[in-house]
């Protein structure tokens, strides 16, 4: 069985997220990521939010070349300590 | 190995612990509809069913994060609210449509103490009324020491 997106796609076969015209520049689908939670995040808590990009790398879809970005993103508190990790792999043609 | 809490060792997973308690959830139209809207989520083929005819779906289709929702239901009712969920993640694998009866399982796959804290990891399933698997998970679940 392959993966599907987070829309229901198989992940080589992604089409565009509905967000305006479709155009193949738009076509952007994602997997759905794996979450750490370090700590509670309390109401009103200042957060902190930093992404890096991890990865690219491209893969032979059915429809042609599709390139996948690996992306964490850090959510920490006002001292900066980590509260939630999440990475997440954004598919792009 | 070893934590903040000390040397990590490697335990048996308590009984009542093991078996994820099956969950048996059947979604809706309207359910996926006010989803999308609390995740702001703007996608037709969740609340839209002649345009997700027209992407090849049988109807508006459960949302991925849904799917996810189902599964972290079913993991609390077994650990409970004083469980803490410190990892979860998951992968789709085939669609579900409104009025499916859809049944989260799980088991647990191993457990290690620190301190009085125990961890324990799972892997869990989802699957639609006609055997098809729609989504597997795995978490990571941390049992507070007893008061």
């Amino acid at each position: 069985l392959e993966p599907l997106n987070w829309e229901g796609v198989p992940a080589s076969e992604v089409t565009p997220v509905e967000v305006g015209p479709r155009s193949d520049e738009a076509a952007i689908g994602h997997v759905p990521p794996d979450v750490e939670f370090h700590a509670p995040v309390a109401d009103g808590v200042e957060l902190r939010v930093r992404s890096s990009l991890e990865d690219v790398s491209l893969k032979r879809g059915r429809s042609g070349g599709l390139i996948l970005l690996t992306l964490k993103t850090v959510y920490a508190d006002g001292e900066d300590r980590p509260l939630v990790t999440c990475s997440d792999t954004i598919i792009a043609r | 190995m070893t934590d903040e809490r000390g040397p990590i060792v490697t335990v048996e997973v308590p009984i009542e612990l093991r078996e994820i308690r099956p969950l048996v959830k059947e979604p809706t139209r309207q359910q996926l509809f006010l989803f999308s809207a609390a995740t702001w989520n703007t996608h037709r083929i969740h609340y839209d069913p002649d345009y997700a005819r027209e992407e090849g779906h049988p109807d508006v289709i459960v949302q991925s994060h849904l799917h996810a929702s189902f599964l972290t239901e079913a993991l609390v009712q077994t650990v409970g609210e004083k469980a803490r969920i410190v990892r979860f993640g998951w992968q789709n694998r085939a669609v579900a449509v409104p009025g499916e009866r859809l049944t989260c399982r799980g088991r647990a796959t191993r457990a290690a103490r620190s301190g009085d804290a125990l961890r324990v990891e799972y892997e869990l399933e989802e699957w639609n009324e006609r055997g098809a698997l729609c989504t597997s998970a795995w978490a990571s679940v941390v049992f507070p020491a007893p008061a």
